[in-house]
């Protein structure tokens, strides 16, 4: 039997080395392809450490941004230096017997000025009493609109003498009436100021340009970097990662904030093969090997929900504290697997990847320590060290990602 | 004569050096030159294993692929013997990817007749009577299931041991040793039918 199956097996033996198979479909483009499909994997995760220098540039453009578009504004900035008027403000109801009234003659005293955004003019007529111009008017719900029209004060007769002056038609109206880019609103304060003229203007004046220049603002937004390491049951941290994205925060009081955002991650991690549930890819493992050892990479969405607090707020400079939990949508999943036969120890290295999304909402709790400076107009330079905690496995080995970084955010109040 | 020949070798020897080291340095020109020279070789070992002709051959370029991204593993001296240590050590890289294949696959036995087209068609002598005598072997084999053909292209055409192909397929040495056993009787029956047909023929 022996001999039978060594005849038979050196028979087989010349059969697989001569017989005659076709052997002209080598195509080398299709492994060339596979190849540089790898060396690029490798060299984008090489340049992914380089891309990460790109982050510095952001709060610099935000910072051109800014002066650009500050130098547009200051030629149209508030004066705050309002000089005092001779005359009070309008009362509507005098406004026609005021105008019927008044004699004609220059405006020997010149109107302060009064600029609003706009460079509106508010000229007044000494020879008026106790009133004030008005060229047209628009009645709303709440206020009266009053159009203040932009003038040279050097024009004599444009305001109370001209015949022409409400009419619509007339020349006058119409350059006067087409120079008003903005109107300016005067609420009841208007009716009722007599015996202080100036005060009463430089207050409303005051009132305005307070509204204008500092507003209650309380939603903020800013873009945010960081850079993170991984680990997986405090093992060892395998490539350092990164997020960059956006956040929206909300003051609900003077020391308490809500922010939430939304960023791009991707963390590198290394487990041991025991951390690693394999129930969902024991199908497709070698029988009986189990996993050595994970190197994996994830690319996800984060959506961070948290709440802030104002430990120290000086003029400059803030420290804060927030506590907050995030959400998980994870896109990609790759992981390179050692796997080895207990009985024999022999052991064989497997690449897979991912596709497909799990998510894991409120999965991840996170404790910050923020220091902020204020960069004046630009807004507010965050320097947040953080840390982040898994409630529960995530992903196709069900793993605990624990990370810890420092995030770098440049806020700006908004409105 | 034996002054060329020493010659020859010795051209082909460096020749040989040269794509090696090409390829550790990822030549590739010096890859290419590989590929093109080994592929038949490769095709063949990979195509036992593989029941499918064009899944053979992307087995084939993948194992290509792990071949010269592992290159720099690969130990060898220049001596004569390096033509057989590289073909030793891709066989090994192409069985292990046929066999990753498999596994993939969990050794499902594929159906299906194997076109005429993919092999070579010799001229009418003594050598192609052979020819179609190994051709048939071969697609014997591939007829086996998964498992059986597996062990038996491993431990009697490739010549791993029972240790070996147990660990690398992760099953018992008696496992190992019962696929092979039930295999060739498999075989031995088809021969027997054979030379059966055979003799009643020539009657």
């Amino acid at each position: 039997m022996q001999s039978v199956n060594d005849d038979m097996d050196e028979l087989f033996r010349k059969a697989a080395k001569d017989y005659p198979l076709e052997t002209g479909s080598a195509d080398w483009d299709k492994v060339v392809g596979q190849l540089s499909k790898r060396e690029r994997q490798l060299l984008f995760r090489r340049y992914d450490k380089k891309l990460l220098w790109l982050l510095l540039l952001i709060p610099f453009s935000f910072i051109c941004n800014e002066y650009f578009v500050d130098a547009d504004q200051s030629r149209m900035a508030v004066n705050k230096n309002i000089k005092a008027p001779n005359k009070s403000v309008a009362d509507k109801n005098s406004l026609s017997k005021t105008n019927k009234n008044n004699k004609a003659g220059p405006a020997t005293n010149v109107a302060p000025k009064f600029k609003a955004p706009g460079s509106a003019l508010y000229p007044i007529n000494s020879n008026e009493q106790q009133t004030g111009r008005v060229v047209s008017k628009r009645n709303t719900k709440q206020t009266e609109e009053t159009a203040v029209f932009l003038t040279d004060h050097t024009e004599p007769g444009l305001f109370h003498n001209d015949p022409g002056f409400y009419n619509k038609t007339s020349p006058y109206f119409k350059r006067n009436y087409t120079q008003i880019p903005y109107v300016v609103k005067y609420p009841s304060l208007m009716h009722s100021v007599k015996a202080q003229p100036h005060q009463a203007i430089a207050s409303v004046a005051d009132k305005e340009s307070s509204r204008w220049e500092k507003p209650d603002k309380r939603f903020y937004a800013g873009i945010v970097g960081s850079l993170d390491a991984t680990s997986i049951q405090f093992q060892r941290i395998d490539n350092p990662g990164y997020d960059i994205g956006i956040l929206l925060g909300y003051k609900i009081h003077k020391k308490w904030s809500i922010e939430a955002g939304l960023s791009l991650d991707k963390k590198y991690y290394y487990t041991k093969g025991e951390y690693f549930n394999t129930s969902k890819i024991r199908a497709f493992m070698p029988p009986n090997s189990e996993i050595a050892s994970v190197n994996g990479n994830c690319q996800m969405w984060e959506i961070p929900l948290s709440l802030r607090y104002e430990l120290k707020t000086t003029s400059k400079h803030t420290l804060s504290a927030s506590a907050g939990i995030s959400s998980y949508l994870m896109n990609r999943e790759s992981y390179n697997y050692l796997y080895y036969y207990p009985a024999s120890g022999q052991s064989w290295e497997y690449y897979k990847s991912y596709p497909s999304s799990s998510k894991h909402l409120f999965s991840v709790v996170q404790l910050a320590a923020g220091y902020t400076v204020k960069l004046h107009k630009v807004g507010d330079l965050r320097l947040e060290p953080y840390m982040k905690l898994p409630l529960k496995g995530m992903g196709v080995g069900s793993i605990h990602l624990q990370s810890a970084g420092l995030h770098v955010s440049i806020t700006k109040q908004v409105f | 004569m034996a002054a060329c020949v020493f010659i020859y070798n010795l051209y082909r020897l460096e020749f040989l050096h040269t794509i090696i080291n090409g390829c550790v340095q990822n030549n590739p020109k010096d890859q290419k030159h590989l590929y093109e020279r080994y592929y038949g070789y490769c095709l063949k070992i990979v195509f036992r294993y593989i029941y499918r002709y064009d899944k053979a051959v992307d087995v084939v370029n993948d194992g290509f692929v792990k071949v010269f991204r592992s290159f720099s593993k690969f130990e060898y001296k220049v001596t004569e013997h390096l033509e057989m240590m590289l073909m030793g050590w891709m066989r090994t890289i192409m069985i292990h990817t046929a066999i990753d294949h498999l596994r993939k696959n969990n050794f499902i036995p594929e159906i299906g007749d194997l076109s005429e087209s993919i092999w070579m068609h010799e001229d009418k002598s003594q050598a192609s009577d052979q020819a179609l005598l190994y051709k048939e072997l071969v697609k014997e084999i591939k007829k086996l299931p998964p498992s059986y053909r597996t062990v038996f292209n491993m431990y009697v055409i490739d010549g791993l041991s029972h240790q070996e192909i147990a660990d690398t397929l992760g099953i018992s040495i008696g496992t190992s040793k019962s696929n092979l056993s039930k295999a060739r009787v498999i075989l031995q029956k088809i021969i027997k039918n054979n030379d059966k047909q055979m003799n009643i023929c020539s009657l």
